[in-house]
């Protein structure tokens, strides 16, 4: 009961004459979404409309209804039960969605398990008392649990970002990433294959940054991250990307350190940032050549308009970066000719010693 | 076949010298290793140091490349003063001149070794060859301790030659490598250890002498100089001492 307003009672669920109950009760979905709606009219709208909601009203015998999560008889409070704190509720939604039980489809479509979540920073941070961690409602909502392809959904390619970014989240990091080359491609030109939060730092199973399961944990991880799409033949065609981004870099000293071990040159985002990636040409842009020396003299101080006179990837070393293209072609020459001189001259020498030696054995 | 008990030796590097011919040869096989470790991280080779050396390996790579380096640039300093300031030294640059006449040995070695001629032409102290050794690593120091330098103090250097002469910096770096490290396993290495005539190596860079032998063979036109220098001293012609380098250097060339 409830200030006096009836809250539900024995009938309401059960029926009065034709008493209902146990199997053909919940056979009876109708009747108890109507049981439930009379007093929960917005949330019943969310939920009908959700995952769970659409497969229930399919009939399908594993999707769940109110009483899944909230009980039966004994119903308490969510906000002061004890069942939906942000670290049990984990335990509710994984009676289902875990491991073999129902897989899910990521944004490619591939079916993938949901197991992974409790390895996740979110979760260890809710075992430790950090309340303000995400849990699974955080992320999918409550009531409102859509699939991803569902642009409604609070984590769809278009929304997932706010989501992330909510109040109490991680607000700094979405007025980072809103504006940037990687979110403007989302919103303006629906680019699905372009980065947002969960394709660099994972979802269920994400890490902290310096973690080591993290692939954002060293150099040579976030290389590996950007060039899977700045790397790869078919996206680079696809979006017209700049060409070559990946293997210039690896043939740069930054890049040679980086491949060798170093924990301290310059990787992807040690020049473009990482949520705020923006085009050269953007003023606000760390690439933006007024804005080089400033990135560039992170590490390198003292260097200002040095930087300007040439490209930083050469992809076309004949025409961005002449002297260096003569000065390699001219040392390729330079060297089969001399050391094909040297090396023609002692093979000679060698034969006439040869011939010398067995000319002396047969005298 | 040698009968003598007493082989006559003749010096052909004193110790100094050895010592300098030490720390260079030290110095750039450590740059070469470590230069090329650089460059190629995935070499199986490049793979197994770094899984000995740890964490800390590419840096300790840079460390010893830099180490070796200064050891180089060191021995080329103290080699100026050696050459600038020492009489055997003044010889020593002397002697290892070339001209003309070591085009013309070079072509009457090829004429020879394609069997055009049948005279081998004769050698003084150093050939063509050792010339060619000795002034290609003097253009190779210099070429690679000034591009080293400024790839080293790239902070300095940066706003001076700029990106691009950076980058131009970077690629005369890595070829003369490859050129002087082919130049010397193609040339200095046949020489010293895989020409029949003295494998499986010639010991003048530990022992520092020459046996009379192997003076005939390789050195002969150094060798007449060194006897008529010996009768004319035996005739006990004094002048001619001053010809030489001075003091005992006369005997530097020989002893018995």
């Amino acid at each position: 009961m409830k200030d006096g307003n009836p809250a539900a009672g024995c009938s309401d669920c059960h029926g009065n004459h034709t008493i209902e109950g146990g199997e053909v009760l919940r056979d009876k979905r109708k009747r108890i979404t109507e049981a439930c709606n009379k007093c929960h009219p917005g949330v019943m709208d969310k939920y009908k409309h959700s995952a769970h909601g659409t497969e229930m009203l399919k009939n399908n015998p594993k999707a769940p209804m109110c009483m899944d999560c909230h009980g039966e008889h004994d119903i308490k409070a969510t906000l002061s039960s004890d069942e939906f704190s942000k670290i049990n509720q984990v335990e509710m939604c994984l009676k289902c969605h875990q491991d073999q039980k129902l897989p899910h489809k990521n944004y490619k479509g591939e079916e993938v398990l949901i197991s992974n979540y409790k390895d996740s920073y979110h979760y260890r941070a809710l075992k430790e008392g950090k309340t303000n961690a995400a849990t699974c409602s955080d992320c999918h909502g409550s009531h409102e649990m859509k699939k991803y392809d569902d642009p409604a959904s609070k984590i769809s390619k278009q929304n997932i970002q706010q989501t992330c970014g909510q109040s109490n989240c991680h607000i700094k990091q979405l007025s980072e990433y809103v504006g940037s080359v990687h979110e403007t491609a989302i919103r303006e030109k629906n680019n699905y294959d372009s980065p947002n939060c969960t394709n660099c730092h994972g979802n269920h199973q994400i890490m902290k940054n310096n973690e080591t399961g993290s692939q954002l944990s060293s150099s040579k991880g976030l290389v590996q991250l950007c060039s899977g799409c700045h790397n790869s033949v078919e996206l680079v065609r696809k979006y017209n990307l700049p060409t070559g981004r990946i293997n210039s870099y690896n043939d740069s000293f930054h890049g040679l350190a980086v491949r060798g071990g170093s924990k301290t040159a310059a990787n992807c985002e040690s020049c473009h940032g990482y949520h705020n990636v923006r085009n050269s040409k953007d003023s606000t842009s760390s690439i933006n050549k007024k804005n080089l020396p400033q990135t560039c003299g992170k590490c390198h101080p003292g260097a200002n308009d040095a930087f300007l006179n040439t490209a930083i990837h050469v992809t076309d070393f004949k025409n961005e970066s002449p002297w260096v293209f003569w000065t390699t072609r001219f040392y390729m020459i330079m060297i089969i000719m001399t050391i094909g001189g040297m090396i023609l001259h002692n093979i000679l020498d060698l034969r006439k010693k040869v011939q010398e030696k067995n000319a002396k054995k047969n005298h | 076949m040698s009968q003598n008990t007493q082989e006559e030796k003749f010096i052909r590097m004193t110790l100094n010298e050895r010592i300098q011919h030490l720390c260079l040869l030290t110095s750039f096989i450590t740059l070469v290793i470590t230069g090329f470790a650089l460059k190629f991280p995935e070499a199986l080779w490049v793979q197994w140091s770094r899984s000995l050396l740890g964490e800390g390996a590419f840096e300790f790579r840079g460390i010893l490349h830099r180490i070796a380096a200064v050891v180089m640039v060191a021995v080329s300093v103290y080699h100026l003063f050696y050459i600038s300031f020492t009489p055997r030294g003044r010889k020593l640059v002397r002697d290892l001149w070339f001209g003309l006449s070591d085009i013309t040995d070079l072509k009457n070695s090829f004429l020879y070794l394609i069997g055009r001629t049948p005279e081998r032409p004769l050698f003084g102290r150093f050939s063509y060859i050792e010339k060619a050794e000795y002034w290609a690593v003097v253009w190779g120091t210099v070429v690679m301790g000034i591009t080293g330098s400024l790839l080293w103090f790239v902070d300095i250097f940066l706003p001076v030659i700029s990106n691009s002469g950076m980058e131009i910096s970077t690629a005369i770096h890595y070829y003369e490598a490859i050129l002087a490290s082919l130049a010397i396993l193609v040339w200095h290495f046949y020489f010293i250890i895989f020409n029949p005539d003295v494998y499986p190596m010639n010991k003048a860079w530990i022992t520092g002498t020459l046996t009379r032998e192997e003076m005939e063979h390789e050195h002969p036109l150094e060798l007449e100089e060194i006897e008529k220098s010996r009768e004319t001293e035996d005739s006990g012609t004094a002048e001619l001492k001053k010809v030489l380098p001075e003091d005992d250097e006369s005997t530097e060339n020989y002893e018995s």
